[in-house]
């Protein structure tokens, strides 16, 4: 249900399940296509984006409820979700999610993976789970750092939905443009943030701040001296 | 005590350290040299209820000597690369001392100056501040823990703006953000990063 497309340096990945790109299975693209989309040498960010008039709705509940009867089959599902979530929240590159219509529960999850959001003012957010007496299955409920901890309760426990104005002011929404704009403006975004710079500095610093993110900090300084030294011509006295 | 545009003020329970290189005190090798050892050699011991850290004159730091940054790979390499990662240790070390340490932050913050604020356990700054992390505009990255620390305290996608854009932030952005922790005037700059201690000190002793 995931295309890969580019436009110049910038990757798009569309999510691609009209009307509202439900996603049929959990692991909503193949990760080795993914991960080596994001990884193609020349790139300088992507877009995350959904097919026609909305973003994702999230999962298909019909077919989760078919799912549901092989639990583990379930479960091996979920965590192939969640490593193409940790491939777009580590990625090397700025990722940016256009967001028009539905962003819900594993489609929120999906937008929130990515670095930066941009969305139409018809957007719409939230985790409906829990008025299907579910919870958030792809890391949903951990993420602290996007929604911040009252937030994060706030969405998670009452299911509301937030529009984008509420969205932005909670600070999980970059801008607001028209719906017609969205792709644009996150192309936009992205153009501010990489234009005129060699594709491996972009890399280089991307990698850097993933290492901060995910690595124990005096590893995470060391490799950034490497990366350092790399840039400005230096061998490394590793 | 003092090193080369570094001057350790220990007078009263709270100690200060001096970026002394005006007007920019800027954070060249021969700083760096003396900064990790006094890190690593004098701080630790120090019998001090915290540490001050701020720049002599108007500006906190201007970060690192370009002409020097740019010279980097003329000097034996391993040299330089060993240096570096002083450099950096020398950061972990402010985070481990055994007191807080606050940067009193007024003027120019940039590069490699906002790295060592960074590492401080809060920062405060005047309105006149000016914090960021410029080197991409020399073609770099930061490379004393700024692409580490930045995210934790503004998030990854502000982190990542600020580090690929090279954009300079004012005191009330730097605020707004959480890149620092309050503002006040000038004149009370000082007394109040050591009444900030002081306070946690008290909280300490309690």
């Amino acid at each position: 249900m995931t295309r890969f497309s580019r436009r110049g340096s910038i990757g798009i990945v569309t999510l691609s399940n009209p009307p509202a790109n439900l996603m049929t299975e959990p692991g909503f693209a193949d990760a080795g296509a993914l991960s080596a989309f994001l990884e193609t040498p020349d790139l300088v960010g992507a877009v995350v984006t959904g097919e026609g008039r909305h973003f994702c709705g999230g999962a298909d509940l019909a077919r989760l409820a078919d799912q549901a009867r092989d639990p583990r089959r379930l479960s091996s599902g979920l965590e192939q979700g969640k490593a193409l979530l940790d491939l777009l929240r580590f990625a090397t590159v700025p990722i940016v999610a256009a967001i028009r219509g539905q962003c819900l529960g594993g489609g929120f999850e999906i937008a929130l993976a990515c670095h930066f959001r941009v969305a139409s003012k018809g957007a719409m957010f939230g985790f409906p789970e829990s008025s299907h007496g579910l919870v958030p299955g792809l890391g949903g409920t951990l993420l602290r750092e996007e929604l911040g901890f009252r937030g994060l309760v706030d969405l998670v426990l009452s299911g509301r939905l937030v529009d984008a104005e509420e969205a932005q002011s909670t600070g999980f929404v970059d801008r607001i443009v028209d719906a017609g704009q969205v792709e644009a403006a996150a192309e936009k975004l992205l153009a501010d943030l990489t234009e005129g710079k060699p594709p491996g500095l972009v890399r280089s610093i991307m990698e850097s701040i993933q290492n901060g993110r995910r690595l124990p900090r005096a590893e995470a300084l060391r490799r950034e001296t490497e990366l350092f030294c790399r840039l400005a011509g230096v061998r490394s006295a590793g | 005590m003092a090193g080369r545009g570094l001057t350790l003020d220990c007078a009263g329970r709270v100690a200060t350290l001096w970026l002394d290189a005006p007007p920019g005190n800027r954070t060249d090798r021969a700083f760096f040299a003396g900064f990790a050892r006094m890190v690593r050699d004098v701080l630790p011991g120090l019998g001090v209820d915290g540490l001050v850290v701020r720049g002599r004159g108007r500006h906190f730091s201007a970060g690192a000597d370009v002409n020097e940054l740019r010279a980097v790979s003329t000097p034996a390499p391993d040299e330089v690369a060993a240096a570096l990662s002083e450099d950096s240790l020398a950061t972990l070390r402010i985070e481990t001392l055994p007191y807080p340490v606050v940067a009193a932050i007024d003027g120019a913050c940039l590069g490699s100056g906002l790295e060592l604020a960074l590492a401080c356990g809060y920062r405060i700054a005047t309105p006149a501040a000016t914090l960021g992390l410029p080197e991409i505009t020399f073609g770099l990255m930061p490379g004393c823990g700024g692409t580490v620390r930045l995210p934790r305290l503004v998030g990854t996608g502000r982190a990542v703006e600020m580090i690929l854009t090279g954009r300079l932030l004012s005191a009330d952005e730097a605020l707004a953000e959480g890149l620092v922790d309050a503002i006040v005037p000038r004149p009370e700059l000082h007394a109040s990063a050591v009444r900030s201690i002081s306070r946690l000190a008290a909280g300490r002793a309690a």
